[in-house]
């Protein structure tokens, strides 16, 4: 999604100026004028002054582009969409449902989605989704003894 | 001597050589796959360093960077697709020579060069580092202070063409950097009640986040399967390289040097060495009308500076903790994660460890001539593996990494969150490299910074109270006011640009 100067100014303007105005709540050091909110305010003020360059840069264009949206470019791909989606549909399984069923079932069951939506046959699909799985499985916890999300699989092997 | 006889050691035990052997065939794997950059690469291998030895887990940095910096030319070279942005800039001479069989010759030549490269950068750094090291032993946190803002200045200006931009990114990341308890009062900062965040944004889910997720999304979107390979033609390769380099030394050279210079500077990178150091030689060419057209004479000074500025990203690194670009970024995070603190200090405290990661640097680029051999007989099938069965892979590998650094889910929110604020950053034109040296750099600068002004009782004039902090200090003026006068100067009578652009921006190697 592509958006125009103009509007990114005001966004980043309009944010620096939220973090400015949450950071006045936080206390100062005992004897100082300073505090915890010195470092995040200078950052936001730096912000504004981005914003505030943007915003002008958008004004003096003054054509329909400075403070419009445009379309990402998977909008005319509907292939690239629903991948971007099972992408984003895969990172939230991880989230809400990893350490409920685990990585051996979750990372197959994404693989195995993924390359049967991107065209794979269903025998190599299962193939290639149940190696990687159990290669990942084995390296990190077998090899690395890294921690995975864990499940009733987990252990099996 | 005893501490470059105990490095030895350390190098030579059996896991070691097996990582760094292991490390670059991943690196390889990943800089052949277009669009898959060195940092990629790099993050990915984070989670697999946790129970290593700090040297096995610097080995697998250094040798999967330098060897993706390598790989990423041989798809330039065979099918015109860079890749890794470093390899951007020669590659229409690479695909010139490919076409007239010559594919054989470019693959050679970008090993050899590469490793002649990085090994000059490497000498560099094994002069340079301790040099400044003992220099900057009796730095202070105002001295730290001021390299720290200088390294994040150095990053604005070299990120990208658009300072404005880059500046919103370097802020951000400061901002992001700032999330958690405060260092001086222990006041929670932007937690908003979330426990997991009193810690900080965890760094290491954040920039697998960023480098992967956009990457893996992008390649998605623009599925596409590479149907024909440039045959590579292996008889007389190496030959026909010894006599390009005989010929063109002056350049292999002249991208060394300016590649571990562009290198060292925050912000750097191995592709903006690469493109600075082809467009140098370019004009002090003998015969600039063949370049772009299949001349090898650019592939030599690119190939030398990309991997020199590899190195050369190591010295600031190591000395004074400011990364020169994305992946000594992640590097020093690996080097807190193993306890091994980066700064003046290093080479008294953790002497051998260092000179073993010198020994390393040498032998990652010293590899590079058999897997560069290796690689002109298996660069066709590499390259032939479909993208489709690779990237559900890496995003897998992506989120576990995640997972790993601390067995909590809430790195997985991190991966999101910031892998979807740097795919949006990057298609509105925001480098991304400024903003991961913010968070990297952030803490450091802010706690220097509170440090420096508690001493001098809140008084900002103080951070200049000491000589070399002082000249620091103008240098960071100097650095932001000239670049601000040029540009105002220029744009006096000057229209406005247009605001939706279609430019691409530079991205990490």
């Amino acid at each position: 999604m592509k958006i125009g100067d103009g509007l990114l100014g005001l966004i980043i303007l309009a944010f620096g100026a939220v973090v400015i105005w949450h950071v006045r709540g936080f206390p100062n050091m005992p004897g100082h004028y300073f505090g915890p909110g010195l470092f995040p305010s200078l950052s936001a003020t730096g912000l504004i002054v981005c914003g505030g360059f943007l915003l002008l840069r958008g004004m003096r264009a003054a054509g329909p582009g400075a403070f419009a949206f445009r379309a990402p470019s998977w909008c005319g791909n509907p292939h690239g969409a629903v991948s971007g989606l099972m992408m984003l549909a895969t990172i939230l399984a991880f989230i809400f449902l990893g350490e409920e069923i685990g990585f051996q079932i979750l990372g197959f069951v994404a693989l195995l989605a993924f390359y049967l939506w991107l065209g794979r046959g269903p025998v190599k699909a299962v193939a290639v989704a149940a190696g990687v799985t159990l290669a990942l499985d084995l390296l990190f916890r077998s090899v690395l003894h890294v921690a995975v999300p864990s499940g009733p699989l987990t252990g099996l092997w | 001597m005893d501490k470059f006889i105990a490095a030895l050691h350390l190098v030579m035990e059996p896991a070691t050589l097996a990582t760094l052997v292991a490390s670059s065939l991943f690196g390889f794997a990943v800089g052949c796959l277009p669009g898959l950059t060195a940092t990629m690469a790099v993050a990915l291998l984070v989670p697999m360093t946790f129970f290593m030895s700090p040297i096995a887990a610097i080995t697998s940095i250094v040798a999967a960077s330098a060897m993706a910096i390598f790989a990423g030319d041989i798809p330039g070279a065979l099918l015109r697709m860079p890749g890794t942005p470093a390899s951007a800039a020669y590659v229409d001479d690479s695909y010139e020579l490919t076409k007239r069989g010559e594919a054989g010759l470019v693959i050679a030549a970008n090993a050899a060069f590469s490793a002649i490269g990085g090994i000059f950068g490497t000498a560099v750094l094994i002069v340079a580092a301790p040099a400044l090291a003992d220099f900057a032993l009796d730095f202070s946190a105002y001295e730290f202070f001021w390299l720290g803002v200088l390294g994040l200045s150095c990053a604005v200006f070299v990120a990208g063409d658009d300072l404005v931009k880059g500046l919103a990114s370097l802020m951000l990341g400061l901002l992001v950097s700032t999330v958690g308890m405060d260092y001086t009062t222990g006041h929670p900062r932007f937690t908003f009640g979330i426990v997991n965040l009193l810690e900080g944004v965890s760094f290491i889910p954040g920039l697998i986040g960023m480098f992967a997720l956009p990457e893996i999304l992008r390649s998605l979107l623009s599925r596409g399967e590479i149907t024909h390979v440039a045959k590579v033609t292996v008889r007389g390769a190496w030959r026909k390289t010894w006599e390009a380099g005989k010929r063109y030394w002056g350049q292999a050279a002249g991208g060394s040097v300016l590649g571990t210079i562009v290198g060292a500077l925050p912000g750097g990178g191995a592709d903006t060495a690469a493109w600075i150091s082809y467009a140098a030689a370019k004009k002090m060419s003998k015969e600039p009308e063949k370049w772009g057209k299949g001349h090898i004479e650019g592939i030599v000074a690119g190939s030398a500076a990309n991997n020199a500025a590899l190195s050369g990203a190591w010295i600031p690194a190591i000395v004074f903790a400011i990364p020169g670009d994305t992946i000594t970024a992640i590097g020093i995070g690996v080097l807190y994660l193993k306890g091994v603190n980066p700064g003046p200090t290093v080479f008294i405290n953790n002497g051998e460890l260092f000179y073993a990661v010198f020994i390393i640097f040498i032998l990652a680029n010293l590899i590079m001539f058999p897997l560069g051999a290796l690689a002109m007989r298996i660069a066709q099938i590499v390259l032939r593996i479909p993208r489709d069965l690779i990237l559900p892979a890496l995003l897998v590998l992506s989120m576990t990494g995640a997972y790993a650094i601390d067995s909590d889910i809430f790195g997985i929110w991190i991966l999101l969150a910031l892998g979807t604020t740097a795919y949006f950053m990057e298609e509105n034109g925001f480098p991304i490299a400024p903003m991961v040296l913010g968070i990297v750099l952030g803490e450091i600068v802010e706690q220097n910074f509170m440090q420096a002004l508690i001493s001098s009782n809140g008084n900002v004039l103080g951070l200049f109270s000491r000589p070399i902090a002082a000249t620091l200090g103008v240098a960071t003026i100097i650095v932001w006011a000239v670049p601000l006068m040029r540009l105002a100067w220029s744009r006096r009578g000057r229209p406005a640009p247009a605001s939706v652009t279609d430019d691409g921006n530079r991205g990490p190697a």
